[in-house]
């Protein structure tokens, strides 16, 4: 019976980019936070030795320190993250360390993408494959869909009317702003690619450059 | 769909705390997960659901008492007459009902519809709690979440800058 872990959505076992992916760019700076994961994993025997208390617990994961209430753990974690929009992605991240570990997970951020575009016009998969391979949908977001949506949205104040942040749901982008969004989003990291081409090949061997100029660096 | 009148079969669903419940079939195969036990036959008429206490399963039966396809558990067969429109309407009024209640009883409903597989109530649960994680301040979903915030300052100052849009 293996129904309870197997079927939790469609969440494909496939891997976040390693390195390469979020190193594509600014975006994120991105220390090896990595031990956070395997700490909140293993929370089990950080109860155990508790006789040391010359260490403070430093880093909780997402902890079971409130009384009665349970410890979702990070499967239903993701499961409820995956219902999340960007913005809430990103303050998710800002709530602790163990936090920031699973709200960068690139399949939430894909869900996030996703959901804010009303028509892909191509699958998923394919969407996938590029974006993973162009560094990752998080930065995709940070890229080319929140600058699209800011401008969509005009007036970048009044956000203080009501209290949640969710009034505004954000602009569903139609396909052609989903088309510039990938568009962009790939000429960006092809521009920042560390040896991406230099303007000028060396096909001036040809020696027909007979104007010679336009040349400018 | 078709809801035989007479011969409904019954199912026992038992808690580790010892309850049992009596329910139709067809409401216990809301739950994937039993519905599998009961096709692949592994099921007698008593399913143990372990680990979901008895207050906890009476309400997830509730809720597949209440989302059952057909003639539900509404008001006997007044359902016939009414649009379907309006049934998801009154659903939906009934779902933001059942949903009030404190977080440690959601967690432990979105930890009984995962483990059941059931995809409505995993969906509202898991709904209802993220959007009460959007709707507030960062202290208050540290509180919510019950999760200290262990970044030093510096670090704080950082990821806050990253994530500055996601606050304005």
């Amino acid at each position: 019976m293996k129904c309870p872990s197997g079927s939790s959505g469609g969440r494909d076992p496939w891997a976040p980019p390693p390195g390469s992916g979020g190193g594509g760019g600014g975006g994120s700076s991105e220390p090896a936070k990595k031990q956070q994961r395997t700490g909140s994993s293993s929370q089990a025997d950080e109860a155990s030795t508790s006789s040391s208390s010359s260490q403070p617990p430093p880093q909780q994961p997402p902890a079971p320190d409130g009384g009665d209430v349970p410890y979702l753990g990070e499967d239903l974690m993701f499961e409820v993250l995956r219902r999340a929009e960007a913005r809430t992605l990103a303050s998710a991240a800002c709530v602790s360390r163990g936090w920031r570990a699973l709200a960068q997970d690139e399949r939430l951020w894909e869900a996030a993408c996703v959901r804010e575009w009303a028509d892909l016009g191509f699958s998923e998969q394919q969407l996938r494959a590029v974006v993973l391979s162009l560094g990752g949908f998080r930065r995709l977001h940070a890229v080319s869909i929140r600058p699209i949506q800011r401008r969509r949205a005009g007036v970048p104040a009044a956000p203080a009317q009501e209290r949640g942040r969710r009034q505004q749901p954000p602009a569903r982008l139609g396909r052609d702003q989903v088309q510039l969004s990938l568009s962009l989003f790939s000429i960006g990291f092809f521009q920042s690619m560390p040896n991406h081409p230099p303007p000028k090949k060396k096909d001036e061997g040809d020696g027909n450059d007979k104007g010679g100029g336009g040349r400018c660096g | 769909m078709a809801t035989r009148e007479a011969g409904k079969k019954m199912i026992m669903l038992k808690s580790p705390d010892g309850m049992e419940f009596e329910v139709e079939e067809a409401v216990a195969m809301e739950s994937q997960t039993i519905r599998k036990m009961i096709e692949d036959d592994c099921a007698d008429t008593a399913i143990l659901i372990p680990n979901i206490n008895s207050k906890i399963l009476s309400r997830v039966i509730e809720y597949c008492n209440k989302h059952v396809p057909t003639t539900g558990a509404t008001g006997a067969a007044a359902s016939d007459t009414v649009a379907p429109a309006a049934l998801a309407e009154d659903l939906k009024i009934w779902d933001a009902e059942f949903i009030k209640v404190n977080r440690a009883t959601r967690f432990d409903l979105i930890q009984a519809a995962s483990y059941l597989n059931i995809k409505g109530l995993l969906d509202l649960t898991s709904q209802t709690t993220i959007d009460t994680i959007s709707d507030n301040s960062l202290e208050e979903i540290r509180s919510f979440l019950s999760t200290k915030n262990d970044y030093l300052p510096e670090e704080e100052q950082t990821i806050r800058r990253e994530n500055q849009w996601a606050f304005q």
